[in-house]
């Protein structure tokens, strides 16, 4: 089973507005957000995408 | 919730092979595959424990590099996975052991696959397992299913759009 996926994009800010636009009707929202700094912690990854 | 995923890979037969061992210890195997004259071009198959979830295609690779976590309930599963996955020839990225920044039982490992891409399997449960994973406490066990019961009409909506879209 799935837990999570992620992937890198151009745009993040423009990318994250777009999918918490997209998903909104799925229940989905940002829920965790992480600095790009830490080793391996990518910034646009949330909950379970 | 993810339904399913899936990515390009460079090398069909090579990633198929490389998926089937490192995702064994999970019950995942190749559940459905479709030649490259069925499915745009490029063969597909799709791996599953219950039913397909995770896609591969040829014609690759997906670039950027992606990530891909699956979900198992003992930390024994995570080793596993681990042990398979650098014997199929993944390369570590991480050995099996918690993640305390995400949050105290998060048990995650992660390997390479032979493209680059980053694929971790996580246990949330604490060591010997639990009924539930601690992070589903009552209440937002029942946050979610009030949520589930607000948002049904308009998944239907989205499964009607998609049905339009599909002709």
């Amino acid at each position: 089973m799935i837990d999570h996926a992620g992937l890198d994009v151009g745009d993040y800010l423009a990318s994250r507005a777009f999918y918490a636009a997209a998903l909104a009707p799925l229940g989905y929202g940002v829920k965790a957000e992480l600095p790009a700094e830490p080793p391996g912690a990518p910034a646009d990854q949330t909950a379970n995408f | 919730m993810i339904d399913h995923t899936g990515l390009a890979v460079s090398d069909f037969a090579k990633s198929k092979e490389w998926y089937a061992r490192a995702l064994a210890p999970l019950g995942y195997k190749v559940m459905m595959e479709f030649p490259a004259e069925q499915a745009g071009g490029q063969p597909a198959a799709g791996l599953g424990d219950i039913k397909p979830d995770f896609w591969l295609a040829g014609g690759g690779p997906t670039s950027p590099h992606i990530h891909i976590a699956f979900a198992v309930k003992s930390r024994a599963l995570v080793d596993a996975f681990y042990k398979a996955a650098l014997a199929a020839g993944g390369r570590d990225n991480g050995p099996p052991g918690i993640r305390a920044h995400y949050h105290a039982d998060y048990y995650g490992a992660f390997v390479l696959d032979p493209d680059g891409h980053n694929v971790e399997v996580v246990c949330h449960y604490p060591p010997g397992g639990a009924a539930k994973p601690k992070r589903a406490t009552a209440a937002s066990r029942g946050a979610a299913k009030s949520a589930a019961k607000k948002r049904a009409p308009a998944k239907k909506a989205v499964a009607k759009k998609a049905k339009r879209k599909k002709r």
